[in-house]
């Protein structure tokens, strides 16, 4: 068979594929429910053929930058302003600390908040993010006069702390699985500590949905259970005292004088993995509950007399813990909230991830526990990342309504505390084969915006910041990868880099705190 | 892939239309097909094209020194030069992370890679490449083991030397093969290249039959289930259940499969419309016996390779049992780190070494090593391809961490109670998994049935037949993504 008869045989295949894009029908044809034939149209075969696409090349953006896929890689600074840190009695314990008192929030002039101009959306092409300027330039925080308000108050604490005022100041992250496994929160929470000083990795799920982290490993030893408020919830639990986390762990009951135990083992090389102090907050459901602490298995405390309800434990050590156990004797089980490592001083942050949750669920849950919990807690910063998982379901009428009332929450539970929405990031649905933006993000981005101007909170929209319209299949073709490939869920070094934009837009508004400061 | 792209067929559409003009004229229809791969390397891989231009060169002339010297001292330092200019430049783009990572754990420094060819180059040129990185070349892991090959070869006086230049350049960079092999031995392609140009009809059958079933294979069952379940899965493995975890890396395991044949059947049938016949790269692997039987139907270029150039020279075994395991395990270990610069493909080699060694000794007590029921046969079948399965665990994560995670998902939060929920939300994707575990093992004889009743419809059914397997390709390729599913665990 010659060549040029096989060239003819390639053309005659590509003209009758040319005549089947010309003539088949644009809409496709339906095979009934959500299926449907679809062919190529001429003019997607000349604009959309997104194989061809060129990807983001950030590996030179990545590689001269300190982001990485565990920012604990990263060299420390030499010179670091960590606060002294004071000698404390060994291995102190005690019942229900006090909450720290909060200091009221000062009135201030407060910058106007910038808004993004929309993007236009007239081709369906994908348009690469400049990944130089995501990366170079601070997308700012939109921010309320009350917001900002409560904002640089929050700083003049931030800056108290490293005068030896505040002891430790709190950042409770909440989000969905965009956050998961300590996602995002890492990246901030070791930017801040590195600066405000402050180890430990702060809340974590008594059974989570991780097992450990690198900064600790967790064994569980006993019948633990996992039960959640968000997702699909187990019905056969008839109260909605989940606290803080919208989760709880049910505590085995002691079994022939064993009790049931959580075996933590910390990497101490890591910020997050040093820890002096742990916290509990559990519930009994009997009088006289004991929790046994023992540290490298040696150094053992019991606290006793934990009576019914809710009670928060705080066990203090010394110097960092390489590992500890965790023993429970609650003779009728019990409830976990929630277990915090922290350091004695310094910045605290905690990662409350919520796989497929809308960030709703605050007000319909039990909200004496809560309470209990964020007053102890006594956040100083609130962050609420949401947005995704409403995306295709809900009206954003109803959904900005919804989350004002969430927000609403938290000012109540929290006054004076300064929360920041954090906007969903682009997510995308495929068509025909190519990738664009999922109808109705815009608004949903725009109702929570919305929600959080009208209760005096900040808004830092994670869609504009990373490019906007159809910016999430560059970070899915980007070289290295930023996303995964469902072209929902950022990939470690793509959240890594969006948490660094984050960081940096906090950090910009520090920066002008403290000039605004100097200069009067 | 490059084959999936509309670019490559325009490309290819224009070569073939060129090549029906001097096809006939030996020289030319060469020199053609060498200008014409080095613009599809160039469109590929930009500059690099320079790194394949070198490797063409000096290749080419060592091979003549070998060939033409009269002193073996000369021959000698012919091969052992071309031997290691390869795997310099091989290392030195592939390994360098690698090696500086390895150094920095080792003795905790802070070394930084330095692209020092690019340093060089710009002080030299005035040029301004980028130094702070190493990129890897497409393909050099192929053409590099090609050009060893061909010294290496007429060492061994098995081949003689191309005679010109642009011959040889033909065969090392000819673009079916070029960015995924197979590997050609030259003893296997050089004596095509003074052949005239032969192509029968039931060639032709054969040829558009394995680019269709390449095209499907990668495009209608690899990229389905790779972006609807299985990068989701190991991008995060944490976050997914064991089950999910053990049906992503079953349907890894498929996927590497349906991908790397796939675009070697492709390769074979471009190939073979412009009259070159590249070796069989792939076996259905997955019917393996055991883990050498294995490798004897998996990347069989390669495996070949390794056997004629490592093993062998190595010893192979002809120094007792215990130096053949040794040899075993070192050309494994090297097998691994040649398809990646990470510890996991060092494992990966390892447990595929480990599990050829096992075998021959397993093999002397199995009570039905020999047995022909078809249950023996299917048990071994079986326990091999979990096996192979299992060590996939390594060659797809892309770091131990992410390994370990895999493991302890499928060992502690395996989540039995929401199988039925897992497979009916990702229904598709587990039917289209289902096709090609199927298509991989239905007997031989069928598929052979099969390609021969392709070869014998007429052409203008062929023509239909093509444009049906595109659309039904279409279908797979433009579907909506499978909706993020979240199960609590």
């Amino acid at each position: 068979m010659k060549p040029f008869r096989i060239f003819i045989f390639l053309l005659s295949v590509l003209l009758l594929l040319v005549l089947l894009a010309l003539f088949f029908p644009r809409e496709g044809i339906s095979l009934g429910g959500d299926h449907r034939l679809s062919f190529v149209s001429l003019p997607e075969l000349n604009g959309r053929d997104t194989t061809g696409i060129s990807s983001v090349n950030v590996e030179k953006l990545l590689s001269a930058s300190t982001v990485t896929e565990d920012p604990e890689s990263e060299p420390e600074p030499k010179q670091e302003p960590e606060p002294k840190q004071e000698p404390e009695p060994k291995q102190a314990t005690e019942l229900k600390q006090a909450p720290v008192p909060k200091q009221a929030p000062v009135p201030k002039q407060a910058p106007q908040p910038e808004r993004e101009p929309k993007k236009e959306k007239s081709t369906p092409k994908v348009i690469p993010a400049n990944t130089d300027s995501l990366k170079l330039s601070v997308h700012r925080i939109q921010l309320t006069d009350e917001g900002a308000s409560l904002l640089q108050s929050w700083f003049r604490n931030l800056e108290g702390m490293s005068t030896g005022n505040n002891r430790n100041i709190r950042i409770l992250h909440f989000g969905d699985s965009q956050i998961e496994n300590d996602r995002m929160t890492a990246l901030i929470r070791y930017r801040m500590q590195r600066q405000f000083g402050g180890t430990g990795i702060g809340l974590v799920q008594a059974v989570p949905l991780y097992s450990g982290s690198l900064s600790y490993q967790q064994e569980e030893h006993g019948d633990w259970l996992r039960y959640t408020y968000f997702g699909r919830r187990d019905s056969s639990v008839a109260h909605k005292s989940y606290g803080i986390m919208g989760a709880f762990a049910s505590v085995p009951i002691p079994a022939n004088d064993r009790w049931p135990s959580l075996y933590y083992r910390f990497n101490t090389s890591r910020r997050g993995g040093q820890v002096q102090r742990i916290r509990l907050f559990l519930h009994s459901y009997v009088d006289s509950a004991t929790v046994a602490f023992c540290v490298e298995d040696r150094y053992c405390d019991t606290i006793s007399g934990i009576p019914d309800g809710f009670s928060v434990v705080n066990f203090f050590h010394v110097e960092d813990m390489n590992s500890v156990r965790i023993s429970f004797n609650l003779p009728e089980g019990g409830r976990i909230y929630g277990i915090s490592f922290e350091s004695e001083d310094g910045l605290l942050m905690d990662n409350i991830a919520m796989r497929g949750g809308s960030g709703l669920i605050f007000t319909s849950m039990n909200q004496e526990v809560q309470q209990e919990m964020l007053e102890n807690l006594s956040p100083g910063l609130i962050l609420l990342q949401y947005g995704g998982n409403v995306v295709p379901y809900m009206h954003p009428g109803y959904y900005r309504r919804a989350f004002k009332r969430q927000l609403q929450f938290f000012k109540e539970m929290c006054p004076g505390t300064p929360v920041i929405v954090i906007g969903p990031s682009d997510m995308s649905v495929r068509v025909d084969g190519h990738f664009d933006t999922y109808p109705g993000l815009e608004a949903i981005r725009d109702a929570l915006r919305d929600a959080a101007m009208e209760s005096g909170c900040g808004f830092w929209d994670l869609y504009e910041a990373m490019g906007g319209y159809n910016s999430m299949p560059s970070f899915v073709q980007a070289v290295p990868s930023l996303a995964s490939a469902d072209y929902i869920h950022f990939n470690n070094l793509g959240i890594n880099l969006v948490a660094e934009m984050f960081y940096n837009a906090l950090m910009v508004e520090f920066d002008d705190y403290e000039s605004n400061r100097s200069g009067r | 892939m490059i084959f999936t792209r509309l670019f490559f067929w325009g490309f290819y559409m224009v070569v073939l239309l060129i090549y029906s003009g001097i096809y006939k004229q030996r020289a030319a229809r060469n020199a053609f097909l060498f200008a014409a791969s080095l613009f599809f390397y160039w469109k590929t891989s930009g500059l690099f094209f320079i790194i394949l231009l070198f490797s063409t060169v000096s290749d080419f002339y060592l091979g003549n020194l070998i060939h033409y010297s009269k002193r073996s001292g000369w021959k000698r330092f012919g091969v052992v030069m071309s031997v290691c200019v390869n795997l310099l430049l091989l290392s030195y783009f592939k390994y360098s992370y690698l090696f500086v990572d390895t150094i920095n754990s080792l003795f905790h420094l802070n070394v930084h890679v330095v692209n020092h060819l690019a340093l060089m180059t710009n002080r030299l040129a005035g040029t301004h490449f980028e130094v702070s990185a190493i990129l890897l070349p497409v393909g050099i892991s192929f053409y590099t083991f090609q050009t060893i090959s061909y010294t290496v070869d007429i060492y061994r006086g098995k081949v003689d030397p191309v005679k010109h230049i642009l011959d040889f350049g033909f065969y090392v960079s000819f673009f079916p093969q070029l960015v995924a092999g197979p590997i050609v031995r030259a003893s296997e392609f050089i004596p095509q290249l003074y052949k005239r140009y032969s192509l029968s009809k039931e060639e032709f059958g054969y040829a558009l039959f394995l680019i269709l079933k390449g095209l499907f294979k990668k495009m209608f069952i690899g990229d389905f289930i790779a972006l609807n379940f299985v990068d989701r899965v190991f991008a995060n493995p944490a976050g997914f259940s064991g089950f999910e975890n053990l049906s992503a890396l079953f349907g890894y395991s498929l996927q590497v499969y349906v991908d790397f044949s796939g675009y070697t059947d492709i390769a074979i049938g471009v190939a073979l419309l412009l009259g070159f016949r590249l070796p069989k790269n792939f076996n259905s692997p997955y019917k393996a016996t055991n883990v050498g039987n294995f490798w004897k139907r998996w990347h069989i270029s390669l495996s070949s390779w390794l056997k004629d150039y490592l093993y062998i020279p190595l010893g192979g075994n002809r120094k007792g049992r215990f130096m053949t395991d040794v040899n075993l395990m070192i050309t494994m270990l090297l097998g691994g780190l040649w398809h990646g610069a990470s510890w996991q493909f060092l494992i990966w080699g390892g447990l595929n070494g480990a599990g050829i060694v096992v075998y021959k000794q397993w093999k002397k007590i199995s009570p039905y090593e020999n047995s022909n029921h078809w249950a023996a046969r299917f048990w071994k079948i079986f326990n091999t391809f979990v096996f192979i399965t299992f060590t996939r665990i390594w060659f797809r994560s892309e770091s131990m961490e992410k390994a370990n995670q895999l493991i302890r998902q499928v060992f502690h939060e395996f989540n039995a109670r929401i199988i039925p929920e897992v497979i009916w939300s990702y229904r598709l994707v587990f039917c289209v998994m289902a096709l090609g575990y199927f298509t991989h093992w239905v007997p031989g004889r069928w598929k052979l049935d099969l390609l021969n009743r392709f070869i014998r419809t007429p052409l203008w059914a062929k023509v239909l037949i093509t444009v049906v397997v595109i659309f039904i390709i279409y279908q797979s390729w433009s579907a909506g993504l499978q909706p993020f599913i979240y199960f609590q665990f």
